[in-house]
C-alpha cells in the first residue's frame, strides 16, 4: 500500500505542477489579448497535432490511416469537398389525387372516397412510399467529375396523414433510386467505367436486358415526366412521334456493378453486369440475403465501313437461384443471343438470335429459341417510311429483364414459386402494343407513317400467333383509364369483382378464360394502331390534336384481325387528347376516351345471364398546366370515368378523379 | 425518425452558417462503398442437412457523408450521416439513415485541445491502460486480406489500437525553455453504459496521462484510468477500477545507432459494491515492464527485450477489451447442423465478419478461443503472465524490405485451479518484400509471409499440452497500372488440450471448461484490384476457407465467398 501511497502522493503533485502551469498560462495568454502579444520566453504554446482541417480523429481519417503497411489505395487522407464541389441537383413533386368514385370495386383498398398523396394509394409499403416517386427527391453528387463519383439521392415523402404524433406513415425518408458510385480508369487505348450501387438502369439487348416499352397515356401525367415547358410535350408528340416512356425507357433496374470496357484499337465494347435486378426476389426475400443473382455480358463489336455502319453483339445473361437457401434447387435463366444492328445505305437491318435455358422444379434444363429481325426503309426509298419486324420465340425463351412478355408459368418474378397472384410479369397470351414481343409466339410488325400537310399519321399492325396452345386463358390491356384502374388495387394479379384484374405499374391488364373444350387450334393475335396528330392555330394559339384508335382481336389459327364474334376477345379503344396553348406559360388539356371490350361464347360466361364479357368504358377529362418559372409548373388533371359489363354486372365503376401536380426541378 | 429529424436540422444549419458567415468554413468528406457477397457453406457437416441455410446472396450500399463545420480554430464539428441500402432492396424500401458520428473539437485560449462526442482515446497511452489490442498476428498477413479486414475496420471505428467511445477529451502541450523540454497532458472522460435511472448506474471511465520530455535523452509519463459507477439510489452494484502505471523512457540517440530503455510499473485496484447484500470484492494487483531496444541505422536493423510481469489480478478493462467477440453469432451462415447450433467463429469470420467486433468496455475478461492467441488474449495487459519477449526486425525506415521476428516466452504466476503453472511458448515473425521498389519499375509487387506459433503447456495434475500455428503468405502484383493480382492464404492449425476460464462478475476465475481440438483451418483468397485513384477502387475476389476438426469431426465445413467491393472516398 506504501508504493500506491506514493505514487498517489507523486501523481498529485505532478498535477497540481500541471495546473498551476495551466492557470499561468492561461492568465499569460488572456493578458496577451488585452495588451497586445506577450514577450514572455517562460511558456510557449507548442503545436503538436497537424491534422486536415476539418477532420479530427474521426471515423474516416482513422480509416484512412488504418490500412497495412500493403494496401496502397485510398493511402491519402481525404480533403474535404466544398460546396463549390458538390451539385445538388432535384426535383420536387408535390401530387394529391382525390378519387371519388359512385361505383366501385368491392376489392379496391380505399373507400370511395380517397385522397393520396402519392401515385399509389399504399403508405407504408415498405419504407419506400409503395414504390411512388418522393415529395422531394435531392441529388447529391460530386462536380466537376473525376475519376470517381458519387451520385446519392435522398427521397422525402410526405404522406400528410395528419398525425403528429406518429410520424413514420406520415414522413417517409428512403433513396428511392440513387446510391450509386462510379469510377473511370484507362490505360493506353483501353478505358474501364465502373458504376456501381444502385439503381442502373441497364440495357444489353433485346432478348436478354431491357424490359418492354409501353405506349404512354396522352393525358395523365408521368412521375418521371422531365418537361419544364409543358407544352413543349404536346409539341413533341406531334413533331417527334417519340414517347415520354416507361421509367426505364427500355433498360433494367439493376442493383450491383456494370463494368464497361472500352477498347479502342478493335472497336470493341465489352459490358458485364452482376447484381440483383428488381424481378430477382422479393423484397423480404432481397434483406435475407436469398440466392439470386443476375450476370450478364455483352460483347459488342463496332463496324464502320463505307457502306456498313453499325455493330454486332453478343450477349450472355444468366439468372442465378436458388428456390431457398437451404436445398440447393436450381431456379436458372440463362441466355446466350447474337444480334446484329447494320446500316446498309438506306436500309436499316437488325436482328437477334437467342437460346434460353431454364432450369428449376418444373423445367429441367428446358431450352427454347427466339429470334427477331427488323427491316427500316426511310422515306428516300418509299414513299413514306416503313418498318417490318418478324420474331419467332418458343415458350422456354423466358427473358423477365428482357423484352419478351412472358407467357411461361414455371418463370416467375420474384423468384419461382411466386404465387400468380403476385407476379407482374406473367402475360399469359397477352393481346400486346404493336411492337411488343411475347413468347411462345412468332408473328410481325408492320409500321410506317406518312404526313398530309399537317396532319400526321402513324399505323401499326401487327399480327401473331401461338406456337403451342398451352393456356386457357388470354389476356387484353385495358388501355381506357388505365392508370386510374390500377389504383384500384395495386400490385394484384387477381383484382376486381371476377378476380381477372391485373393492377401493374401505370398499367391495367385483365385476364379472361378460354371454355372452348376443343384445344387443337393456336390462338391468333391481331392489332391495328392508328395515331392521327394535327398541329394548327385557333386564335393565333397553337393546338395540338392527338388521336389514338387501336383494335385488338383473339381469335382462332389466323392472325388477322377479327371484327365479329368468332374472335374470343375484340377490343376497341379511341383516345383523343387536344392541348392548347392559351399563354406562354399556360396550356389547356382536354381528353376522351371510349373504350369496348367483348368476348365470344367460348370466354368465359357470366353467371347472371350467361353471355360473355361486354364492356364499355369512358373517360372524359380537362386540365390546365401552368408553367409558373422555367423550372416549376403546376397540372391540374380531372377526369370522369366509368365502366360497365352488360353481363358481368358486377364489373362495373363510376367516379372522378382529380390530381394536383406541383413540380420544381432544381 | 429522430435521425431523420437530426440530419435534416443539422444539414440545414450548416447550411445556414456557411452562408451568413464568411468566415466559417464548410467542407464534406465521406465514403461510399458498394459491397456484394456470394455465399456458399458445405462439407461433411452440412450434407444431408436441408434445414441449414447453404447459400446466400447478400451486401450493401452504403454512404458515409460527413459535413465539416470550421467555425475557427476554437470550433469545429462533423456528423457523418449515414445512408445504407441492403442490396436486392429496391426503390428506396428498408433504406436506413443513421446518424454514425458526432464530433466538436478546438481548442480553449490556445492551449487546450479538445473534443467532444464520438472520440477515440488511447493516443500516447500505455498497452496497460488504455489500448486496444490486436486480435491475431496478422501485421503480415496478405494484401487481399488487409484490405477485406479494413472494411469491418471501418464499420467498427476501429483505429489502429484506440478505443472508439464517447465522452470529451482535452489535450495540452507546454514547450518549456528550462527543467524540462516539454509537457503533455491528455485528460478524458467518456461513458461506457448509460444508467437506467433505477438500478443501473451510469458507468463512468475517466483518466489521462501526463507526460514530460525531459530531454532527447530521459521522458516519463504518469497514466491513470479509472473505470467507476455512478451511484443511484437503488443501484444494486457498484464498482470501480482504477488503474495507475508510470512510464519511463532513456534513449541514447546518435548517427549510426539508438539505444533505448524504457520501463513502466503500475498497480490497478478493483472493487465491487454488492449493495443488495452488503458485501465488496476487492483486489489490487500489478504490472511491470523493463525493456530495452537497439537500433543500428546503416543496416536498419532493431533489436529489442522486454521483460514483463502481470498480475493474476491486475485488472484493466480499457486495455484487457478483446478486439472481437467470440460469443457473438456469426454473420454468415449463423446455425448449421439442421438449422439449431449457432456456427462456432472460425478464423474466416474474425477477418470479414463486421459484427463480432467488441466496441465497448467490459469491465470482466471476454472470453476467448486458445488456437488464434492463446499467450496474450487481452494483449500485453493479459494478467497472470510474466516473462520475457525479445526479437529482431528492420527498422521502419526500412522500405523495400520488412522483416521481424519475435519470441515470447511466458509463465503463469500463479497457477489456475492447481498449483501448476502453464508455460508458454510463442515465436512469430514476418516478412514484406517490396520487389517492386527494389527494381525501380513504379509497379506494386510485393510478397509476404507471417508466421505464428505458440505452445502451451503444463504438467500436474490437470496438464495442458496446446499448440497453434499460423501461417500466412501473400502477393500483390500490379500487373497493369493500377491493376492488382492479389493472392493469399491463412492457415491455422491447433491441436491439444486446453482449459478455459470461467468469470464471474468480479472478473475472477470461477471455473473452468476443458476444451480439446484438433483444428485445421485455411482461407485462400484470389482477387483483382482496379485502382481509379488513390481514393477509389473495385475489388473482386474469390475466397474459399475451410474449417476441419480433425478427430472429433464435430464440425467440418467449407465457405466459399465471391466479394465484390467498390469503395470511394473524399
Amino acid at each position: 500500500m506504501s508504493v500506491i501511497l506514493k505514487i498517489t502522493m507523486i501523481r498529485n503533485q505532478i498535477f497540481r505542477l500541471a495546473c498551476l502551469v495551466l492557470l499561468i498560462h492561461v492568465f499569460a495568454t488572456t493578458s496577451s489579448y488585452a495588451k497586445g502579444p506577450s514577450d514572455s520566453s517562460e511558456v510557449s504554446v507548442v503545436q503538436t497535432n497537424k491534422k486536415p482541417s476539418g477532420i479530427s480523429l474521426s471515423n474516416l481519417y482513422a480509416h484512412f490511416n488504418s490500412k497495412s503497411l500493403l494496401d496502397t489505395t485510398p493511402a491519402k487522407l481525404p480533403l474535404g469537398l466544398s460546396l463549390n464541389d458538390i451539385k445538388v441537383t432535384g426535383v420536387i413533386r408535390f401530387l394529391s389525387i382525390y378519387r371519388n368514385m359512385d361505383k366501385s370495386y368491392s376489392d379496391m383498398i380505399t373507400s370511395q372516397k380517397n385522397f393520396s398523396f402519392a401515385d399509389y394509394p399504399i403508405v407504408g409499403v415498405g419504407s419506400n412510399n409503395n414504390g411512388g416517386f418522393p415529395m422531394l427527391e435531392l441529388n447529391l453528387a460530386n462536380s466537376p467529375l473525376s475519376k470517381f463519383q458519387f451520385n446519392v439521392g435522398y427521397s422525402f415523402a410526405q404522406n400528410f396523414t395528419g398525425n403528429q404524433s406518429d410520424s413514420s406513415m406520415s414522413k417517409i425518408l428512403s433513396s428511392r433510386q440513387n446510391l450509386r458510385f462510379s469510377g473511370k480508369w484507362a490505360a493506353g487505348p483501353v478505358r474501364v467505367g465502373l458504376d456501381a450501387g444502385g439503381i442502373l438502369w441497364t440495357k444489353m439487348s433485346r432478348l436478354t436486358m431491357g424490359q418492354t416499352n409501353y405506349r404512354d397515356n396522352y393525358f395523365d401525367r408521368v412521375p418521371w415526366d422531365w418537361y419544364r415547358n409543358s407544352f413543349l410535350r404536346y409539341e413533341e408528340y406531334y413533331s417527334l412521334s417519340t414517347n415520354i416512356g416507361a421509367e426505364s425507357a427500355g433498360r433494367s433496374p439493376l442493383l450491383g456493378y456494370i463494368l464497361k470496357t472500352d477498347i479502342l484499337p478493335l472497336s470493341t465494347k465489352i459490358t458485364m453486369i452482376y447484381g440483383r435486378t428488381n424481378l430477382n426476389t422479393t423484397v423480404g426475400n432481397a434483406i435475407n440475403g436469398f440466392p439470386s443473382s443476375t450476370f450478364g455480358t455483352r460483347i459488342e463489336k463496332s463496324i464502320f465501313t463505307r457502306r456498313v455502319a453499325g455493330n454486332i453483339g453478343l450477349n450472355y445473361y444468366k439468372k442465378d437461384a436458388n428456390t431457398n437457401s437451404r436445398t440447393g434447387i436450381k431456379d436458372e435463366q440463362e441466355i446466350v443471343s447474337l444480334d446484329v444492328a447494320l446500316k446498309i445505305r438506306k436500309l436499316n437491318f437488325s436482328t437477334e438470335f437467342g437460346r434460353a435455358r431454364i432450369n428449376n422444379p418444373r423445367y429441367k434444363n428446358a431450352t427454347g429459341n427466339a429470334f427477331v429481325g427488323k427491316v427500316e426503309l426511310d422515306r428516300t426509298v418509299t414513299a413514306f417510311p416503313i418498318s417490318l419486324e418478324y420474331y419467332h420465340i418458343g415458350y422456354n425463351y423466358a427473358s423477365l429483364d428482357g423484352s419478351v412478355m412472358n407467357s411461361n408459368t414455371s418463370v416467375n418474378a420474384g423468384g419461382y414459386g411466386n404465387e400468380y397472384i403476385y407476379d407482374n410479369m406473367l402475360f399469359i397470351n397477352v393481346a400486346q402494343q404493336v411492337g411488343q414481343i411475347a413468347n411462345n409466339r412468332q408473328g410481325f410488325s408492320l409500321r410506317s407513317e406518312s404526313n398530309i400537310k399537317k396532319l400526321k399519321i402513324q399505323i401499326g399492325i401487327s399480327g401473331s400467333q401461338e406456337l403451342q396452345n398451352l393456356h386457357d386463358t388470354v389476356t387484353f390491356q385495358h388501355r381506357v383509364n388505365s392508370f386510374s384502374r390500377s389504383r384500384f388495387r395495386p400490385w394484384f394479379m387477381a383484382g376486381g369483382e371476377y378476380g381477372r384484374i391485373k393492377g401493374v405499374w401505370l398499367t391495367t391488364y385483365e385476364t379472361v378464360t378460354i371454355t372452348d373444350t376443343i384445344s387443337n387450334y393456336k390462338k391468333g393475335f391481331s392489332n391495328l394502331e392508328l395515331f392521327l396528330k394535327y398541329k394548327f392555330r385557333i386564335f393565333n394559339r397553337d393546338l395540338v390534336v392527338l388521336n389514338f384508335n387501336t383494335f385488338n382481336s383473339i381469335q382462332k389459327n389466323n392472325i388477322t384481325p377479327t371484327f365479329n364474334d368468332k374472335a374470343f376477345i375484340r377490343l376497341f379503344f379511341e383516345d383523343i387528347t387536344l392541348a392548347y396553348r392559351l399563354g406562354k406559360k399556360y396550356n389547356i388539356v382536354a381528353n376522351a376516351g371510349y373504350e369496348t371490350v367483348k368476348g365470344n361464347r367460348f370466354t368465359q360466361l357470366s353467371s347472371e345471364n350467361n353471355e360473355p364479357i361486354d364492356q364499355v368504358g369512358y373517360a372524359y377529362g380537362g386540365g390546365i398546366d401552368y408553367d409558373f418559372t422555367a423550372n416549376a409548373g403546376i397540372h391540374l388533371r380531372h377526369k370522369w370515368m366509368s365502366h360497365k359489363d352488360k353481363n358481368f354486372v358486377l364489373d362495373q365503376f363510376k367516379g372522378q378523379e382529380t390530381t394536383l401536380e406541383l413540380k420544381i426541378f432544381f | 425518425m429522430k435521425y431523420k429529424v437530426g440530419y435534416i436540422v443539422f444539414v440545414f444549419l450548416l447550411s445556414v452558417c456557411s452562408t451568413s458567415y464568411a468566415q466559417v468554413k464548410f467542407n464534406f468528406n465521406g465514403l461510399g462503398r458498394a459491397i456484394v457477397t456470394s455465399n456458399k457453406i458445405g462439407g461433411e457437416t452440412l450434407k444431408g442437412d436441408t434445414l441449414s441455410p447453404s447459400k446466400g446472396l447478400s451486401g450493401y450500399t452504403v454512404f458515409d457523408l460527413q459535413p465539416n463545420l470550421i467555425i475557427n480554430n476554437n470550433i469545429k464539428a462533423n456528423v457523418i450521416l449515414r445512408m445504407r441500402n441492403p442490396f436486392g432492396s429496391f426503390y428506396g424500401a428498408n433504406t436506413l439513415f443513421s446518424f454514425r458520428q458526432f464530433q466538436i473539437m478546438g481548442k480553449i485560449g490556445k492551449v487546450v485541445e479538445y473534443e467532444i462526442g464520438d472520440i477515440y482515446l488511447g493516443g500516447g497511452m500505455t498497452s496497460y491502460t488504455m489500448y486496444k489490442p490486436f486480435e491475431m498476428n496478422h501485421e503480415f498477413e496478405s494484401d487481399i486480406h488487409s484490405q477485406r479486414r479494413s472494411v469491418a475496420e471501418y464499420e467498427n471505428f476501429v483505429s489502429g489500437n484506440l478505443w472508439r467511445l464517447q465522452g470529451v477529451q482535452g489535450r495540452s502541450n507546454f514547450g518549456f525553455n528550462k527543467g524540462i523540454k516539454n509537457l503533455g497532458i491528455n485528460i478524458f472522460a467518456v461513458r461506457t453504459n448509460a444508467s437506467n435511472e433505477k438500478s443501473i448506474p451510469d458507468r463512468i471511465m475517466a483518466g489521462g496521462r501526463i507526460g514530460i520530455v525531459q530531454s532527447e535523452y530521459l521522458a516519463v509519463g504518469l497514466n491513470y484510468v479509472n473505470l467507476l459507477d455512478v451511484t443511484v439510489n437503488q443501484d444494486e452494484v457498484e464498482y470501480s477500477n482504477s488503474v495507475l502505471t508510470g512510464d519511463v523512457k532513456l534513449t541514447l540517440n546518435r548517427d549510426k545507432f539508438l539505444v533505448q530503455l524504457n520501463g513502466e510499473l503500475g498497480s490497478s485496484n478493483f472493487k465491487n459494491v454488492q449493495v443488495y447484500n452488503d458485501s465488496t470484492v476487492q483486489y489490487t494487483d500489478y504490472v511491470t515492464e523493463a525493456g530495452i531496444k537497439g537500433v543500428y541505422k546503416p543496416a536498419k536493423v532493431k533489436l529489442f527485450a522486454t521483460y514483463r510481469s502481470v498480475g493474476a489480478q491486475f485488472s484493466s478493462p480499457s486495455a484487457q477489451t478483446t478486439r472481437m467477440n467470440v460469443d457473438q453469432p456469426n454473420s454468415l451462415f449463423t446455425r448449421i447442423s439442421g438449422n439449431a447450433v449457432f456456427r462456432n467463429q472460425n478464423i474466416y469470420d474474425r477477418l470479414t465478419d463486421e459484427q463480432s467486433y467488441n466496441r465497448s468496455i467490459s469491465a470482466v475478461l471476454y472470453n476467448f478461443l486458445p488456437q488464434y492467441g492463446n499467450i496474450t488474449p487481452y494483449g500485453d495487459a493479459t494478467p497472470n503472465r510474466v516473462g520475457i519477449s525479445v526479437g529482431l526486425g528492420s527498422d521502419t525506415s526500412a522500405k523495400i524490405i520488412k522483416v521481424e521476428a519475435r519470441a515470447d516466452m511466458f509463465n503463469e504466476i500463479i497457477g489456475e485451479g492447481v498449483a501448476d503453472k502453464r508455460k508458454y511458448a510463442a515465436y512469430r515473425g514476418g516478412l514484406v518484400f517490396n520487389f517492386g521498389d527494389l527494381l525501380k519499375i513504379n509497379r506494386k509487387m510485393s510478397v509476404n509471409t507471417g508466421f505464428r506459433q505458440e505452445t502451451t503447456t503444463r504438467g500436474g495434475n490437470a496438464p495442458i499440452d496446446f499448440k497453434s500455428t499460423l501461417i500466412d503468405l501473400g502477393a500483390t502484383v500490379e500487373v497493369f497500372k493500377q491493376f492488382d493480382v492479389l493472392v493469399g492464404t491463412k492457415l491455422l492449425a491447433a491441436s491439444g488440450n486446453e482449459y478455459l476460464s470461467v468469470r464471474d462478475q468480479f472478473n475472477l476465475l470461477s471455473d473452468f471448461t476443458a476444451y480439446n481440438l484438433d483444428l485445421k483451418e485455411q482461407i485462400i483468397s484470389l482477387g483483382l484490384r482496379l485502382r481509379f485513384s488513390e481514393r477509389s477502387y473495385l475489388t473482386g475476389t474469390y475466397n474459399t476457407s475451410t474449417y476441419k476438426e480433425i478427430q472429433s469431426n464435430n464440425y467440418n465445413y467449407n465457405i466459399n465467398q465471391w466479394f465484390f467491393n467498390y469503395t470511394l472516398a473524399f
